[in-house]
């Protein structure tokens, strides 16, 4: 897949193992997506935001908020995907007035089985098919680290064969099929080039592949060192620090490529140059600056 | 000033965002105090079951010995160190059998379809577990000190503010109550539920299904003295966590996103009079020192990717060492970390890095 090809999807979901840069990944993509015409709209699902202090802005919670032009983001908190849920497909406002603001009914759904779960991806399908009124024309996901996002995917499959019913539970086969659907749907896996991430890597990848029903369509390789092609002209330590950092990363991204191949997977590697720090809020160009060799 | 720290220690808990080196911090302390003579019990929850790995052993739910030697001369050390990795399936099913009035009633939950979903499926009991397990080792005369890790922050979150064994998952008895109707009376239809509870529990089904409610109730009804239990056990555990002698650790990283975490984590802990003593950087360019912060504003690749790193790191560590000393009368320990560019993945390299603190 060529990296311009994500952006003829209606849903890219980037995961990956925690603190290695995937929601600064989820926000330059968006970035990308959003300086090539495309309405963009970044969502996560997290108790504080993640998204938007990136661009500098407060916390916008459930208020889809414009952050560039053409870019928005999103915190679809569980509750606010649960009001939506029961106010626009099941069309009971009232029913959620009287019923739902209770707190003890919060906690009903809570533990129902993978409910919480479905409604998120539902919410998902929701807002990339069915939404009233402008739809944006693509939706980032800045999903939860590796083991959640996979339980998260598992969760269409495993409802389907449980007892419990129920509409919610029967509206899961229509968006199983939506995320199956490799035109529409994407994951895109966040790592960096260090061994044991790698190993982690190699190691979850074919899990996902497996288990979930969306496309794993690319990895991307945050903080890569390949853009450095000499450090001869700087100062001992410096230089020293390089070098070692150079000779793993280079040995971590060989590990990597031979073990996607390995995999029989057809899956491209993106290299995004290490930037040394991401300041808050982002460079408006963060999104070329990374992405800048697949443009 | 670490091994001071570490010194009247009974309980240590580690707290931080994913990815910041929180297992590995937590056995390179537990394996220093275990090397100043203590004897430490450790309780991870690495999913990725790289402590076991590191440590060359089979690690379980069951508390193992883990050898290792203090120096390169093979010297044994003063105290020991037993180490668990929590899996959530086994330690659920463990505490099922526990509280159960008897084998047939556990037998029954452990074969519910909800209860296998729940227990295996979904994310969220395992740090209840973990505190549970610690409650066992902190009373457990035989080690002196617990250092446990945890899940990363959100989750963290969640078990500190409701310590109470599976608050999150069946709340209390009121639920069971409100939703004795559909187990009762199970063949009854929506129409039949005629008081306010019921009428509220009706709606719920719109939305979740009939079917979901019942297999729910019969859960609950099934599982009551289960959940005593866990609650009952949930208020030795606070008690255990507000003592003077248990102190929480946040570990954290000089990036922008893990400084709004750990100030938020900081801040909460401060909320819940949970006393946070400690912090360690991970991943820090020379220690975290400032006096390289005179680096030239050049415009090569790898010097502004150098420059930038050194300048912002000191920036963030300054900043968070403001938030702690506003939230608190004592500032806590700040212990920087060097990056390591080499793998820890043996006892050698973690015993390396325990020293490295």
């Amino acid at each position: 897949m060529k990296f311009g090809d994500l952006f003829s999807k209606k849903l890219v979901m980037v995961t990956g193992k925690g603190g290695i840069g995937k929601t600064v990944v989820s926000a330059a993509l968006g970035q990308c997506a959003a300086a090539q015409g495309l309405k963009t709209l970044i969502i996560e699902s997290s108790s504080r935001d993640q998204v938007s202090p990136l661009f500098g802005i407060p916390e916008v919670g459930h208020l889809k908020t414009l952050v560039q032009p053409n870019l928005s983001c999103i915190n679809l908190t569980q509750k606010e995907t649960l009001k939506e849920y029961v106010t626009k497909y099941l069309k009971q406002e009232m029913l959620y007035e009287k019923i739902f603001t209770n707190k003890m009914v919060e906690s009903f759904f809570n533990v129902i089985p993978g409910f919480t779960e479905v409604m998120l991806l539902g919410r998902l399908f929701y807002t990339c098919e069915l939404a009233e009124g402008e739809r944006p024309d693509l939706v980032i996901f800045d999903a939860s680290a590796s083991g959640h996002f996979l339980s998260l995917m598992t969760t269409p499959n495993a409802v389907q064969h449980t007892n419990l019913g129920g509409p919610l539970v029967k509206e899961t086969l229509r968006v199983r099929n939506f995320l199956a659907d490799s035109t529409k749907c994407g994951t895109v896996f966040v790592g960096v080039p260090e061994e044991l991430v790698v190993s982690e890597m190699l190691e979850f990848i074919p899990k996902l592949i497996q288990e979930s029903p969306c496309e794993v369509s690319g990895v991307i390789l945050n903080r890569s060192l390949n853009h450095i092609k000499s450090t001869d002209h700087l100062s001992a330590p410096v230089a020293q620090f390089f070098d070692n950092k150079i000779k793993k990363a280079d040995l971590a991204e060989k590990t990597l490529r031979q073990g996607v191949k390995n995999m029989g997977a057809d899956l491209a590697i993106w290299d995004l140059p290490e930037q040394g720090f991401i300041e808050e809020p982002i460079d408006d160009n963060l999104g070329n600056k990374l992405f800048a060799s697949y443009l | 000033m670490i091994d001071d720290f570490l010194q009247d220690r009974k309980v240590i808990v580690l707290l931080g965002s994913g990815g910041v080196g929180k297992t590995t911090s937590s056995i390179a302390l537990a394996m220093r105090a275990a090397v100043q003579g203590k004897r430490v019990g450790l309780l991870s929850i690495d999913p990725a079951k790289r402590l076991a790995n590191a440590l060359g052993i089979e690690l379980g739910n069951e508390l193992r010995e883990v050898k290792f030697a203090e120096g390169s001369d093979g010297s044994k050390i003063k105290g020991s160190l037993k180490a668990a990795m929590l899996d959530q399936q086994s330690v659920f099913d463990s505490m099922v059998k526990k509280h159960a009035p008897s084998k047939k009633i556990s037998e029954k939950i452990l074969n519910h379809p909800v209860y296998i979903a729940a227990s295996t499926n979904l994310a969220g009991p395992l740090e209840y577990m973990a505190l549970a397990k610690l409650r066992d080792l902190a009373v457990d005369p035989q080690f002196d000190l617990v250092v446990l890790d945890t899940p990363p922050d959100t989750h963290a979150l969640d078990f500190l503010s409701k310590p109470n064994i599976l608050a999150g998952f069946f709340e209390n008895k009121v639920m069971t109550w409100m939703l004795k109707p559909f187990s009762l009376a199970n063949k009854l239809g929506l129409g039949k539920l005629m008081n306010a509870g019921e009428k509220m529990m009706g709606s719920i089904a719109k939305v979740a299904g009939v079917s979901a409610l019942r297999s729910l109730a019969d859960f609950l009804v099934l599982t009551q003295e289960v959940i005593e239990g866990f609650n009952s056990a949930g208020e030795e555990i606070v008690g255990i966590l507000k003592d003077d002698k248990t102190s929480f650790i946040l570990v954290t990283v000089p990036t922008a996103p893990a400084l709004r975490s750990s100030k938020n984590l900081q801040l909460l802990l401060s909320k819940m009079n949970y006393s946070c003593d400690a912090v360690i950087f991970n991943r820090c360019q020379f220690g975290g020192s400032e006096n390289l912060t005179d680096i030239p504003d050049d415009k090569d690749v790898a010097m502004e990717i150098f420059r930038k790193r050194i300048l912002n790191e000191s920036i963030i560590i300054k900043k968070l060492k403001e938030t702690l000393v506003e939230n608190k009368q004592n500032p806590p320990l700040i212990i920087t970390v060097e990056e390591q560019v080499d793998s820890i993945n043996t006892s050698e390299s973690l015993l390396r890095f325990a020293k490295s603190f």
